[in-house]
């Protein structure tokens, strides 16, 4: 198996996965247009915020849309390319895995591109809105900023994934994984570095939403190389803990017998 | 008159069922509060790091916006987001079972609705208040204050209700109701003040939110920790009262329009 071929396999699972989720055209663009509006209706929050205080010790409102612009690249990328993180534990507990083990490939990149969520690209229309004409950064920063937020994308990802992966051991914390899940999100909009010393650490190891939101971002404010290596350390580091807890979780898997569905 | 009475004891079966469910769904329960306290640590933080003193003197303190922030969530947690329940029975076409019961589809999910955000306004106040007060040090609740905010976050959850049953029902043109319960959460952060509270606002933007539903469900009870600005408790309440029937009489439309929707194209 070369890595050709697995990128080729990559890639048509994302175009299959793309078309399906877009269908049908005219929803998929209201998803689309409405999480738009969302991004834009929570901004107006702190523009209100930043009309009252002149700063967020040191943040200005610029630096508040390039966190937004962040957190929605990284979460627009997750759930158009592998939306099914966001269903990984419900499949899992169904017995939905066999579907995915039953391929000649690694079951987890199928089972995270099994689905796709047509209003995550609204988020990913919306962050460059939100970097160049709310933050106030030019076309030349763009690949910096890209760079970190694809990789805030894949630590997002991994971090769903481990979080997913716990009904392996507890099947019965479907609810569990939710409530994570949206505390992760919860966490990773707002400004993290008024945080205590201690809550930052936790933000940057058991709970990393510092790699989705604060990190990329100083990243970007402070031009720094290292931040962006540390980005991308980050990823890598997240991205084999997904894969390792995941492979560990899949000793624990029961079947659902969901192979004949395929015959 | 016998039937009136049968409606009643079988909405308010409903009512203890909601209760129940929730009272049995403990790792819901701890979910929701783990969410909410979290939010309280951040927003802790985030007033602490604040310069509120540029508002002037009459500027709120770390503490009392901290309180803010846990009366408004307080609602928004107790109601949490029923509204995919409807979604959920449209899309899978249950609800063709469930129209056909002998009591109102709508006033059975709402009574059931109502026993759940009953159980979750007291576990969720008992948590938040705990919180609050550990986290800022005061507790600015009085024996005065405290059956008025128990009252405007009663009224202000079950305005939130109605509007969620009218979210469910959406379904039934739109195929889900998610992207219009995301611009409905949104304005209720904007024009309900979830986060920062009205009196923050530019005057027209202010004006523009007071006068609208997403005040009465949030700022109403938020406004009673910071003290009412020039309006009186009673006027409070009154504003909810006189939303909670204009919103009950739009959701009644709704139901309406859904139910003739289905009987006619299916779910």
């Amino acid at each position: 198996m070369t890595l050709r071929s697995s990128l080729d396999y990559l890639f048509a699972l994302a175009r299959i996965n793309i078309r399906a989720g877009m269908a049908p055209a005219g929803g998929a663009a209201l998803s689309a247009l409405l999480m738009f509006g969302n991004n834009l209706i929570f901004f107006l929050i702190w523009s209100i915020y930043f009309s009252n205080f002149s700063s967020l010790r040191g943040w200005t409102l610029a630096d508040m849309a390039l966190l937004m612009g962040m957190c929605e690249w990284a979460f627009g990328l997750a759930v158009v390319l592998a939306g099914g993180v966001r269903h990984m534990a419900q499949t899992i507990v169904d017995g939905g895995l066999d579907v995915h083990l039953g391929r000649p490939r690694h079951p987890l990149p199928s089972l995270l591109m099994s689905r796709s969520l047509p209003s995550g690209l609204g988020d990913l229309a919306s962050a460059p809105v939100f970097w160049l004409a709310f933050a106030g950064r030019g076309f030349a920063d763009l690949p910096l900023i890209l760079l970190v937020a694809t990789a805030a994308g894949v630590v997002l990802t991994a971090s769903v994934v481990i979080m997913q992966c716990l009904v392996f051991w507890l099947p019965r914390a479907l609810g569990l994984c939710e409530d994570l899940f949206n505390m992760f999100l919860m966490t990773a909009v707002y400004p993290q570095h008024p945080f205590s010393f201690t809550m930052r650490m936790i933000l940057f190891t058991l709970f990393p939403t510092a790699f989705v939101g604060f990190l990329p971002v100083e990243a970007v404010r402070n031009a720094d190389p290292l931040k962006a290596l540390a980005m991308i350390g980050a990823a890598l580091v997240y991205g084999a803990l997904a894969a390792a807890v995941f492979q560990r979780g899949l000793r624990r898997y029961a079947s659902g017998n969901r192979i004949l569905e395929l015959r | 008159m016998r039937s009136r009475r049968f409606e009643a004891g079988a909405l308010w079966a409903f009512v203890l069922l909601g209760w129940r469910r929730a009272i049995a769904e403990r790792a819901a329960l701890a979910g929701r509060l783990a969410l909410y306290l979290l939010i309280l640590v951040i927003f802790r933080q985030l007033w602490l790091a604040t310069p509120l003193q540029e508002l002037g003197q009459s500027s709120p303190t770390a503490a009392e916006m901290l309180w803010y922030v846990a009366i408004t969530e307080w609602v928004v947690f107790a109601a949490g987001t029923p509204y995919r329940a409807v979604e959920e029975q449209i899309r899978s076409g249950q609800i063709e079972s469930a129209l056909l019961r002998p009591l109102p589809y709508a006033a059975a999910t709402l009574a059931e609705w109502s026993g759940a955000t009953s159980f979750y306004l007291l576990a969720m106040g008992a948590g938040g208040l705990a919180t609050a007060a550990a986290l800022t040090g005061t507790v600015p609740l009085t024996a005065a204050t405290a059956l008025p905010l128990l009252l405007a976050g009663a009224l202000g959850s079950a305005i939130a209700l109605l509007f969620q049953l009218q979210l469910g029902y959406a379904a039934a043109w739109l195929g889900t109701s998610a992207p219009l319960f995301w611009i409905w959460q949104k304005l209720m952060f904007v024009f309900g003040g979830l986060l920062l509270p009205l009196t923050f606002y530019p005057q027209a933007l202010r004006y523009l939110a007071e006068f609208s539903p997403f005040a009465a469900i949030l700022f109403a009870p938020g406004s009673l920790i910071l003290g009412p600005a020039g309006a009186s408790v009673a006027a409070i309440l009154g504003r909810q009262v006189a939303w909670f029937v204009v919103i009950a009489l739009a959701t009644l439309l709704v139901d309406r329009a859904a139910a003739a929707r289905l009987a006619q194209r299916g779910a």
